[in-house]
């Protein structure tokens, strides 16, 4: 056996070992993170900031309740104080309830029929804005935080329908046809930035029908104009954690 | 004396195998990991050529030759076949490594009868 040959395997023996320590350190070292995907490592962060947004956020209203049974304790034997405090309680139900005008900023969402001349070979039914793709609207406004809806000048309460009725649509029992004109009051660009989301509703709805969305610094929404009279529902009186316990 | 002069060869991998790690260790190489998975195969690839040759050294078929353009195609073609496999979207490494260590197995085992059997030829003379 000639020098040449085996001084051949030392080298490459060499060589080898060189790389697999490298390796071997290199494996070590990136170990914790390296076989977490890029694409795995952003979504975590994803869910790690939303969890930290969610618990920011129910810190608040745990202060926010905090500081209200403090003002309630505060004010137990005020009875001016209490009766403001039930005055705030009160616009705060009416503006949940839809029985006042409110104002505030918001944006105006409005849906108007698409033109289904462009082809011909096209079901026209789909050009035509139907009861679910306004739901749709107002789901995502709901969604993203709207804390008041009107739909063509019909405020949107508890028991409002939105419902197909024939060409048009029936809201409050009172039937609009397009153009929708949707006013939702909110964070404006937070609830553009939700209808507008890629996949979202006005990406997916302006593929038959035209969606204008515009960001408004005032808008004004009426009343609920309906009666509020209850035949069935009562409320339970007494405490009112035992209804949930049955 | 005899033993050590017969298989200096191997003394000298093992240092060689030794000195090369510890070098390796010393030296701060940063290897990427899309990188590491052609340094893990190409690893096991030399591993499989090192283990060939001693196999071959070993039954005396051994050519210098052969070894080194073995190696140099093995490592070509791990190259390419793992490159291959990413544009694919599909693990080809895994295939590479799999071969190669069935490869690696099958010389140990030959290299281990080859001993087994001079060892026991030995013995009877």
């Amino acid at each position: 056996m000639d020098k040449k040959a085996q001084a051949g395997i030392v080298l490459i023996c060499t060589i080898l070992g060189f790389f697999v320590s490298v390796q071997v350190k290199n494996v070590g070292q990136n170990d914790s993170g390296s076989y977490v995907s890029a694409i795995r490592y952003e979504q975590l962060q994803d869910m790690l900031m939303t969890e930290k947004e969610k618990t920011e956020a129910l810190y608040k209203q745990v202060m926010e309740y905090k500081d209200e049974i403090l003002k309630y304790q505060e004010n137990a034997s005020e009875e001016s104080g209490t009766i403001e405090l039930l005055k705030n309680e009160l616009d705060k139900a009416e503006v949940l309830s839809g029985l006042s005008e409110v104002t505030g900023p918001g944006v105006t969402v409005t849906l108007t029929d698409g033109d289904s001349n462009s082809s011909v070979n096209v079901d026209s039914n789909m050009y035509i804005i139907h009861d679910e793709d306004v739901l749709r609207v107002l789901n995502e406004l709901r969604a993203a935080g709207a804390e008041a809806i009107s739909l063509n000048g019909e405020r949107i309460v508890a028991t409002s329908e939105i419902r197909c009725a024939g060409p048009t649509i029936s809201v409050n029992n009172t039937r609009t046809a397009a153009p929708f004109v949707i006013n939702a009051i909110g964070n404006p660009s937070e609830l553009e930035s939700a209808l507008k989301m890629r996949g979202g509703v006005a990406d997916i709805l302006s593929r038959w029908v035209k969606i204008d969305i515009v960001q408004q610094e005032e808008l004004t929404l009426p009343a609920y104009k309906g009666l509020m009279d209850f035949k069935y529902a009562d409320k339970r009186s007494g405490d009112s954690n035992e209804t949930d316990k049955k | 004396m005899k033993l050590i002069k017969n298989n200096l060869v191997f003394i000298l991998a093992i240092a060689g195998f030794a000195v090369g790690a510890l070098t390796g260790w010393m030296t701060n190489i940063y290897v990427s990991d899309s990188v590491s998975y052609y340094a893990a195969a190409i690893i096991l690839a030399v591993s499989d050529s090192v283990m060939g040759a001693i196999k071959n050294y070993i039954s005396s078929t051994y050519r210098f030759k052969e070894f080194i353009i073995g190696i140099v195609v093995n490592i070509v073609a791990v190259i390419a076949f793992i490159f291959a496999g990413s544009k694919l979207g599909i693990d080809l490494y895994m295939a590479v490594e799999i071969v190669f260590g069935i490869k690696i197995f099958e010389k140990i085992s030959k290299i281990r009868s080859f001993l087994l059997n001079k060892s026991q030829s030995c013995d009877k003379i």
